[in-house]
């Protein structure tokens, strides 16, 4: 029951926040084209990269595609729902989470779903064209789904992770927004270029392996269960740490009169 | 029976000790930390149906207080049950059965109509659409919100607003109301509306109500009973009725005359300035009353008067000095 109603929370939250955000019609649609050419400009780099080699480490344009795909689909997909996830640490040090504790639904679900990002549809839709131009089968398509919305949910627990540093540092969030960028620029790479020391580092405090490197590796150029359930059980660890770390981080909330409405 | 029971309740913030001038560079390498006590070993308890009025001036823990009732702060020690609910253990429990209304927060989202955010806070606290409209339609007739129900919030006058922030708080039928400084920033007719709003919530609907606020007005009109904070301490726990005839019964008139004529003290009249042919008088209305006041010059001699209450944060530092002074003896 109770997690049927948080599901139901965040797609009335979804809801609610398309709503308002269509307000304003044309800004709404220019967010839109306006992050999907944004997204498309940086395949001219990979066009000039793969005009001077056929491959890299045997990733060829086609599987490079396909990660800009994952990457900005599962960008995509937490800026959609849990965009108020990349906001905790603002929430936490201007004292925004009063009228959040003053409700009875779960705080962390509220404030995540709190607000979205039109532009992030834009990614969700890239994601696709990029398959299309990469000419992948039918199921890589259908892959793609849940595989953008474990990879989603990995990037926004994983930031929610960083942004309760907040409720011990002032502006802790600061750390967690660098975390957001080194995410979105690591996976967009072929994994092949990275040493040992970095592969550690981008399957551990980054790991933006679990979201793009193992299902590009382990679900669409060749198959391995374990890797698929890892990926999984990543998304799972990081929910619960999340919820944790949030919880805890609390008790050390201090609220505050900043003057503030919800927009 | 009671509501609210408060005992020794206290928070304290740990803030950075400040290095000024040229002592900035400080800050990188000492950590000092300043424990600053919001509240102070406070202890109360609120009965059902009552209007409570928790006065204090800025800084003085009112708002830390309600926070604490509510469950958005963590106590640093003390004792908390609100309707037999531990507030930061059982929040969200709580929270089913209490009302926030904060004045400088607002919960509803302004780019979407009232309606909207009403449907929205129902689906919140999980009340069934069917349940839900009813009751929606219900307050929007006390609050007559039906004019502008369906209008943008940021459409709306800040008097408007409040309302309709009232009838979020209220739709999943609150026992307790907290309303944190809900009148600020209004003008006087909206304030009087609202003041009469919340009185017929505690009167009508028979809901606990908590408040607070640095206008006299709010409180005399609303709450029947009155904490007065400073420091993180209550100075004053007492009736309104009390507190009337004890500390606001003092008017403060100021007369200008005509000719220069001297006025002179009686018992309830004081002269606090005299400049010429003005005066700024205080007049204790328990010992005197305003036609002996005016015995003490012709009619025709003035040719302005002005009448106010005594401020009421000059009430409160009264209060204050006098929990100083029986402190000293």
């Amino acid at each position: 029951m109770g997690v049927k109603n948080n599901f139901l929370l965040i797609f009335k939250y979804l809801k609610l926040n398309l709503k308002k955000e269509a307000q304003y019609k044309s800004s709404f649609v220019l967010q839109i084209i306006m992050m999907i050419l944004n997204d498309l400009f940086f395949i001219l780099q990979w066009i000039i990269v793969f005009s001077l080699t056929d491959s890299i480490g045997g990733y060829g344009f086609r599987e490079v595609l396909v990660l800009w795909g994952l990457s900005a689909g599962s960008y995509g997909i937490s800026h959609l729902f849990f965009y108020g996830a990349f906001n905790i640490g603002d929430f936490i040090y201007n004292g925004k989470l009063d009228v959040f504790l003053t409700q009875p639904k779960n705080i962390l679900i509220n404030v995540c779903c709190s607000s979205t990002s039109v532009a992030a549809i834009g990614d969700i839709f890239y994601c696709f064209i990029v398959f299309a131009i990469a000419g992948v089968t039918w199921w890589w398509y259908l892959a793609a789904i849940p595989i953008i919305i474990i990879g989603g949910i990995i990037f926004a627990a994983l930031i929610v992770c960083y942004q309760t540093l907040a409720f011990y540092v002032k502006k802790g969030n600061a750390f967690a927004d660098m975390v957001a960028s080194s995410i979105t620029l690591f996976s967009t790479y072929p994994p092949v270029i990275f040493d040992i020391v970095s592969k550690v580092f981008l399957y551990t405090i980054i790991p933006c392996g679990f979201m793009v490197f193992v299902p590009m590796q382990y679900i669409f150029l060749s198959f391995n269960i374990w890797w698929v359930l890892a990926m999984v059980g990543v998304a799972v660890v990081l929910v619960v740490l999340a919820f944790l770390l949030f919880k805890i981080g609390l008790k050390r909330y201090a609220s505050g009169n900043l003057m503030g409405g919800r927009i | 029976m009671k509501v609210i029971e408060v005992k020794n309740l206290s928070k304290d913030f740990k803030l950075k000790k400040k290095y000024k001038g040229k002592e900035f560079w400080k800050h990188l390498f000492k950590k000092e930390k300043i424990i600053k006590k919001a509240v102070n070993n406070i202890s109360f308890s609120v009965e059902e149906g009552e209007a409570l009025a928790f006065i204090g001036p800025n800084g003085a823990g009112k708002s830390t207080t309600i926070k604490m009732l509510t469950g958005i702060l963590y106590p640093t020690s003390g004792e908390i049950s609100v309707l037999g609910l531990n507030p930061t253990k059982e929040r969200a429990k709580l929270s089913r059965q209490i009302g926030t209304v904060f004045g400088q927060k607002e919960q509803l989202w302004v780019h979407l109509t009232a309606m909207d955010n009403f449907l929205f806070f129902g689906a919140i606290y999980d009340i069934p659409k069917k349940e839900l409209l009813k009751r929606i339609s219900e307050l929007a007739e006390i609050f007559e919100i039906n004019e502008f129900i369906n209008q943008p919030v940021k459409s709306l006058s800040l008097g408007q607003r409040m309302k309709c922030e009232m009838v979020a708080s209220l739709l999943h039928n609150p026992k307790i109301l907290f309303f944190d400084e809900p009148t600020i920033g209004l003008d006087p007719v909206a304030k009087e509306t609202l003041r009469m709003l919340i009185k017929k919530l505690n009167k009508e609907l028979g809901i606990t109500i908590l408040f607070t606020s640095h206008d006299v007005g709010d409180i005399e009109e609303v709450c029947k009973r009155v904490i007065i904070i400073n420091d993180g301490k209550i100075m004053l726990d007492d009736n309104m009725k009390n507190l009337k005839y004890h500390y606001l019964n003092k008017k403060i008139v100021e007369v200008n005359l005509i000719r220069d004529i001297s006025i002179k003290e009686k018992e309830g009249i004081k002269i606090l300035k005299a400049k010429n042919s003005m005066y700024k008088l205080e007049v204790d209305m328990n010992i005197t009353t305003m036609e002996q006041l005016l015995g003490l010059f012709k009619a025709d001699d003035l040719q302005d008067i002005s009448i106010s209450t005594t401020p009421l944060e000059d009430v409160i530092k009264s209060i204050y000095r006098r929990g100083k002074n029986e402190k000293t003896e």
